[in-house]
């Protein structure tokens, strides 16, 4: 069922057993699993089905700290959420993710692999991402013109990337969600205050309003807030009626701990022979490629964070622009402006042709690293209200010295795996080589917002528990990338879908 | 629009306006002699960058910064055996097997970016004392 809350009567009171806040990723996916279940499960969308730039607004807010996405642009605000301009692509976590890492402050989560991984098979369905085979040997066996580079797989490994359609969710799961007995989407309905009983140790409701003037009340047994890292610490921190620091901050931990990935060019590979790398290449047609990833023993020994480098070939590589750079218009529909103004050309077979000599001995390196959960990366509320009267969320995006030295790390690492395999010879561009001790500025994210209710079973060093449910408060839970402890180094949708599939199964069994 | 589909027309076309970087220097270049100039590193640098990484190791390095010692150190092989200066084919044939034992080893230097093995980085401390 679908209804617009701008319709409802003024003052409407909303009842259900679960209320999903927010309808992106982690809330369809959440939602469309309790399909069919005894509950009534309540989502909320605060924009409409399609883009609407007055709601689109309400996610503007004031940059700080490291270079980063305008705040308006870097998430969408309606069904589907930011699946409507997501890349697709998606690779699982490793076990060392989850681990304590002595040698990385702030790690270690509460549950390991082996609690996501059951849930992986559907949120790798849910993203359209083919068979679900994860060993790079499966692909090179399915296609003969795919190579493995026979690097030293306890130093330097393949990992697989599946590439999601990329599937949107508003256009994919839109009727399923409607046509769903027990699932009552509002749209519109913008959640603004998280109201708790007096104690603070259960919600009792929520507040939602519109444009229209209108403002609502939902109740239920159980509340998610799936609304993504920035936007769920904003609402936290702003309901701060019954508890002054605002919901679960108790510890001053709400919005801390934001974490991105730092991605960019890192240097060059130069082949003895011509070799195109197409298993590790990013093609139109590609369903799966390979990326170089640096080992969990090698993390370990040289006290380095988890990594991966892609290769493009360097006649093209030389030529992209930092992601930040591009992508730099406050407007979405703007940066999409941008993404069109390129989508008439598809001139890469004479590209191809043209640079065919050489064109294939010579890769650009692309690193993506997971960076160091650093308290002073945070979401923090601004003084200045949204048209709704929320305060806005102000980031400051925080990098540290380790995630240089990661960056410097593994692409040396690569290059003296490249050089005992007898390939080539790798080059690190001369940032890394500097005393700097920070990346350069034009050290993009990947529009992976991580972090801000962090996950750790200690109250003082974490926002929800192991079963994502927010520290001291009985029905409050939070979907999604926000419960990340640490980053990873892989893209974050896959991993969020997987780990609200396990909260979802978590609240049926415990409703 | 795919955003991979974007990166992917968005570089290539950046591409077409612009020279090949992947220049290849081993055609041209000189006979050097394979003591002074490492046979893939060359292929990859310009004479500059060889003699740019020499300067670098020679200062990093000083107790290694005259010919004489650098010479003796690439021309002994494992089991202190010296190889005859004027012998070529050993020569490059003892200096691949320390480059590749370096590499397995993880005797390896970054100058001027590069990622090389020490005896390359020998090699062209030497080139670059010519």
């Amino acid at each position: 069922m679908h209804i617009d809350a701008r319709q409802l009567d003024n003052q409407s009171v909303i009842e259900g057993d679960i209320c999903i806040i927010g309808a992106g990723a982690a809330g369809i996916s959440m939602a469309l699993d309790l399909e069919n279940s005894a509950h009534k499960v309540i989502l909320l969308e605060g924009g409409g089905m399609e883009y609407d730039d007055r709601v689109q607004e309400l996610y503007n807010g004031k940059l700080t700290g490291h270079p980063y996405y305008p705040m308006k642009a870097s998430r969408l605000h309606y069904f589907g959420g930011s699946t409507g301009h997501w890349g697709g692509m998606c690779s699982t976590f490793d076990e060392i993710d989850f681990e304590k890492r002595d040698w990385v402050e702030n790690s270690g989560w509460p549950i390991t692999l082996k609690d996501i991984s059951p849930f992986y098979p559907k949120a790798h369905e849910i993203l359209d991402l083919g068979a679900f085979e994860w060993g790079a040997e499966y692909w090179v066996k399915q296609n003969n013109a795919l190579k493995l580079l026979p690097l030293d797989d306890n130093i330097i490994w393949s990992k697989m990337w599946h590439f999601s359609p990329p599937t949107r969710f508003g256009t994919k799961y839109k009727d399923a969600v409607v046509n769903a007995k027990n699932i009552h989407l509002y749209t519109y309905a913008n959640v603004v205050d998280i109201v708790a009983t007096d104690n603070v140790a259960s919600i009792k409701q929520v507040t939602i309003k519109n444009y229209a003037g209108k403002e609502h009340t939902v109740k239920a047994k159980k509340f998610v807030l799936a609304c993504c890292s920035i936007q769920t610490s904003r609402l936290l921190l702003a309901s701060n009626k019954q508890a002054p620091h605002g919901l679960g901050n108790d510890n001053d931990l709400v919005g801390r701990y934001f974490m991105e990935h730092a991605e960019l060019k890192t240097g060059e590979m130069w082949l003895n022979h011509t070799e195109p790398l197409s298993f590790y290449l990013m093609g139109d047609k590609t369903k799966v490629r390979a990326e170089l990833a640096i080992s969990p023993q090698k993390q370990k020994e040289l006290g380095i964070l988890n990594a991966t480098v892609s290769l493009m070939p360097l006649a093209m590589s030389k030529n992209t622009i930092p992601s930040i750079k591009i992508w730099s218009q406050d407007d979405p529909r703007k940066a999409l402006d941008t993404f069109h103004k390129y989508s008439n050309l598809d001139k890469r077979n004479y590209i191809q042709k043209l640079f065919s000599k050489g064109f294939y001995q010579s890769y650009g390196l692309y690193t993506r690293s997971e960076q160091l959960p650093n308290p002073d990366s945070r979401v923090v509320l601004s003084e200045e209200k949204d048209e709704l009267g929320v305060p806005r969320a102000n980031l400051h995006w925080a990098l540290s010295p380790i995630d240089k030295k990661t960056v410097y790390t593994i692409n040396k690492v690569l290059g003296q795996q490249i050089g005992a395999a007898r390939l080539g010879r790798v080059k690190l561009y001369d940032f890394l080589l500097n005393d700097d001790p920070q990346l350069p500025d034009y050290t993009s994210g990947g529009w992976h917002h991580m972090g801000t209710t962090r996950m750790h079973e200690d109250p003082k060093k974490g926002v929800v528990d192991a079963n994502c449910r927010i520290h001291g408060i009985d029905n409050l839970y939070v979907a999604g990338s926000s419960c990340y402890t640490t980053g990873g180094a892989v893209n974050p949708t896959l991993t969020l879908v997987a780990i609200s599939l396990r909260l979802s199964d978590h609240l049926k069994k415990t409703m | 629009m795919k955003r991979r589909t974007f990166l992917i027309t968005t570089t290539a076309a950046l591409a077409a306006a612009s020279i090949p970087v992947a220049r290849y220097y081993s055609n041209g270049k000189k006979n050097y002699p394979p003591l002074i100039m490492p046979e893939e590193l060359g292929n990859f640098c310009e004479e500059k960058v060889i003699r740019e990484i020499g300067d670098q190791y020679r200062k990093q390095v000083p107790q290694e910064s005259e010919k004489a010692k650098l010479q003796q150190i690439l021309l002994t092989d494992d089991a202190g055996k010296l190889t005859a200066v004027s012998d070529n084919a050993a020569i490059a044939a003892l200096l691949d097997k320390k480059i590749q034992d370096d590499f397995n080893s993880s005797r390896i230097l970054v100058l001027s970016g590069w990622v090389i093995s020490v005896t390359e980085a020998r090699q062209c401390a030497l080139f670059s004392l010519t």
